[in-house]
């Protein structure tokens, strides 16, 4: 428990390691807060449209289309704020940006639009609609049928029902936090590689003073990893507490599971450090720029780079989201929080269990390789 | 200035990670950078999934209807359609149950449901709602439900004349891959610049080598002009070859009006880049301390200042934050260039900003003076 407690204190002196495990992903969490926070509002979002009505010269006003507008509404906000003024200075509001389009009456009723975009086809599909169900009212007038018409059009039968959206966050910006989380998980690979680092003689003097003391090999690493893990999930959670508490970050559900699966996060990052730190014995600097290259790798199918990476791979190479490390963990995120589906966040979870259980196998066939080879070189010298 | 160029060779391979992630970025923006507008009206196409179990004459035309002015999808994962909603695959989706037609003929309400997470597609639900009542009228006018259908969908060819006042590019989020070239020399400029001059400084102001250069023979103004000979040299040999990058690359996205401009205003950037690589290399202690001020630096003025997100979709506390920053009025210029109009309207205000990018680098290099005088004194 002591060795224990002294290591957790030695890896949280590490500055380095401080900044790159806790810092760097809080301080990039806020930059993404800045910079996301807002797109989807801007980009997804419902706002009402500026547009100005005016009627060419000679032409009368027509009440009835300007009531028709300002009728219209999404869940009690208005489509449109609609000002009705002569030619020219809708002109000047369109060119100055004030309105989206300008809408001119008249013999051949046109739309003038700043430029093409989600408003301006709005504008338009609601000019067309009024003016098709114009042509449908004179037809009628025509045939005479026109109260029937009146009738059908005043039918106020919904028949499009709103089937509603089943995830917990509808913001897809969510997935680059979860990348974070991701990426900050697996930098606790720096700490297991510091931990097989101070365990290789060949490579630290603290390993060779470590390994001189008398005690048995085995607790040793274990209170390691242990005090890696811990570091590793304190961390996590303080990532946590900072996207709700302090950037509310609309993570969706959060349940003890997620708390769960943090630990076995931590204990994954951790585990990757080690296989590269047995894996790489040669030389520390190596085995350093090796891992952090595969994690920011990694990082990269996972999402971080490019938010949909994980749907651009689920269907183009949907085995890359079944193996991927950040992905899995993001995955899991998603799956748990996001969607709520249960099976699919057990699914991810497994299969970071059966990555933890290779990277241990792969580690220590690779430590005893290394320290046979190191025995043979040892009896020769 | 041979040890200050060695110093900066030594260097060299930590930069060079920054400009592999900017030839990376400029590869890829060069597949994905947005395309010019037609100078005509072009309806936004919405992507739209059908799961129609109905398949009946009144399903097949509301398809037709909508299918008109979007891209309609009927092959898809049901099981992934959350999946699909919010990564934004498709924008709306619409459920036909079993006996809609029948169920529409007998008035009854539902039938049909939709499925979004955007709320700017409400227009889709008053376009299916007009849809329902012109065949309701056309079915009052003693139609039955195939000609009545046939007669909307004739219907619909009505449509008002459209016409485009400005020809912008699409907004930032369709700019050229040009744009991306000068934006992101907003980030890789100081990126690469502190991870070169960084450790230069760091190796010439630290105390002991000071101390040691000062009882040689070269003066210290010698000494100071070799540095300062030595940071131009590295910082203009960076710009260049970014510059040369670019004009090869680019070349098509560039008149030579906007390329001189844009030059001009990089080269007043690289002036606070530098100021900002030597200020951090005599600030900040270590290489790898040096490492993650690089980080929250650049990335932290190229997010906050509209290079990764357009400054448009930041919040407004941001950009109002960012002003105090100097890459916000780069982005402003760099903005100006490749916004069609915008240069020719405002000749002076490009100026003016490049005028308060000259402000950050002169005092950014005052600071830097002070701190290394104050240094020297302590």
């Amino acid at each position: 428990m002591i060795y224990y407690m002294y290591r957790v204190k030695r890896l949280l002196r590490n500055k380095t390691l401080f900044f790159w495990t806790i810092l760097f992903p809080l301080g990039l969490a806020t930059l993404f807060k800045f910079a996301f926070s807002s797109i989807t509002e801007k980009t997804w979002g419902f706002d009402t449209i500026p547009v100005a009505v005016t009627t060419e010269s000679g032409v009368a006003a027509e009440a009835m289309f300007v009531e028709f507008l300002e009728g219209m509404e999404n869940d009690g906000a208005a489509f449109f704020s609609v000002t009705e003024t002569d030619k020219d200075n809708a002109e000047k509001l369109l060119s100055e940006k004030e309105v989206t389009a300008v809408i001119v009456l008249g013999e051949e009723t046109e739309v003038l639009i700043y430029e093409n975009g989600l408003n301006a086809t709005v504008v338009k599909t609601v000019v067309d609609n009024y003016l098709q169900s114009r042509d449908i009212f004179m037809e009628a007038a025509m045939t005479g049928r026109l109260a029937e018409v009146t009738e059908s059009f005043a039918d106020e039968t919904e028949t499009l029902a709103v089937r509603e959206f089943e995830g917990a966050s509808k913001d897809p910006m969510i997935q680059y936090f979860q990348a974070l989380v991701a990426m900050a998980s697996l930098y606790g690979a720096m700490y297991g590689l510091l931990n097989t680092g101070e365990m290789n003689q060949n490579q630290t003097v603290v390993a060779a003073r470590r390994l001189a003391a008398p005690m048995k090999k085995l607790p040793t690493v274990l209170a390691d990893v242990a005090a890696a893990c811990t570091i590793q999930y304190l961390q996590f959670l303080l990532i946590l507490a900072y996207y709700l508490l302090v950037l509310k970050v609309d993570f969706g559900r959060v349940n003890g599971w997620l708390f769960v699966a943090g630990a076995l996060y931590s204990l994954f990052g951790v585990l990757i450090g080690y296989f590269f730190g047995c894996v790489l014995q040669k030389e520390k600097g190596i085995a350093d720029s090796v891992m952090t290259g595969c994690i920011m790798f990694s990082c990269f199918l996972g999402g971080l780079m490019v938010g949909n990476m994980r749907m651009i791979l689920e269907t183009s190479a949907p085995i890359v989201n079944r193996i991927n490390p950040a992905t899995l963990i993001a995955e899991s995120m998603h799956a748990l929080c996001v969607i709520g589906d249960m099976g699919w966040f057990a699914r991810c979870m497994i299969s970071i269990v059966l990555w933890c259980i290779l990277l241990i196998i792969v580690s220590v066939v690779a430590l005893g390789y290394h320290q046979r080879k190191i025995g043979r070189e040892g009896k020769k010298a | 200035m041979k040890a200050v160029l060695k110093v900066a060779k030594k260097a060299l391979p930590s930069a060079s990670i920054y400009f592999g992630i900017f030839c990376a970025i400029m590869f890829v923006f060069t597949f994905f950078a947005g395309k010019d507008q037609e100078k005509n009206f072009q309806a936004t196409e919405l992507t739209i999934y059908v799961d129609d179990a109905d398949d009946s004459v009144l399903s097949r035309t509301l398809i037709e209807y909508l299918g008109s002015e979007n891209k309609i999808t009927t092959e898809f994962d049901k099981e992934m359609v959350s999946e699909y909603l919010f990564n934004g695959y498709t924008d709306y989706v619409l459920y036909f149950e079993e006996g809609f037609e029948a169920g529409f003929f007998a008035g009854k309400e539902g039938g049909i449901e939709r499925q979004s997470i955007r709320a700017n597609v409400a227009f889709v639900d008053q376009k299916i709602e007009m849809f329902f009542r012109y065949v309701r009228a056309e079915l009052a006018l003693g139609k039955n439900m195939e000609d009545a259908c046939g007669a909307v969908l004739k219907n619909c060819e009505k449509q008002a004349k459209v016409g485009v006042v400005s020809v912008s590019k699409g907004g930032i989020m369709g700019m050229v891959p040009g744009y991306y070239l000068l934006s992101y020399l907003a980030y890789i400029l100081p990126a690469v610049l502190i991870m070169i001059l960084g450790p230069m400084m760091h190796a010439f102001y630290k105390k002991d080598v000071k101390m040691r250069t000062d009882c040689g023979m070269v003066s210290v103004r010698k000494q100071n002009l070799a540095v300062v000979a030595g940071v131009a040299i590295v910082a203009s040999v960076v710009w260049a070859l970014l510059m040369v990058l670019g004009a090869l690359v680019y070349h098509k996205d560039f008149t030579v009006g906007t390329f001189l401009c844009g030059m001009l205003n990089s080269l007043l950037f690289l002036l606070v880049s530098i100021g900002i690589a030597v200020l951090s290399g005599v600030l900040v202690k270590g290489v790898d301390a040096l490492n993650g001020a690089n980080n929250l630096i650049s990335m932290g003025m190229a997010f906050t200042c509209g290079v990764f997100v357009p400054a448009d979709f930041l919040p407004e506390g941001v950009n109002k934050f960012a002003e105090f920053l100097p890459a916000s009025w780069y982005m402003k210029n760099v903005r100006m260039l490749f916004e069609e109009g915008e240069m020719v309207d405002n000749m002076r205000k490009f100026f003016e900003n490049c005028g308060v990018i000259a402000i950050f680098s002169v005092a950014i290099f005052c600071v830097f003076l002070v701190v290394v005088k104050r240094k020297r004194v302590a």
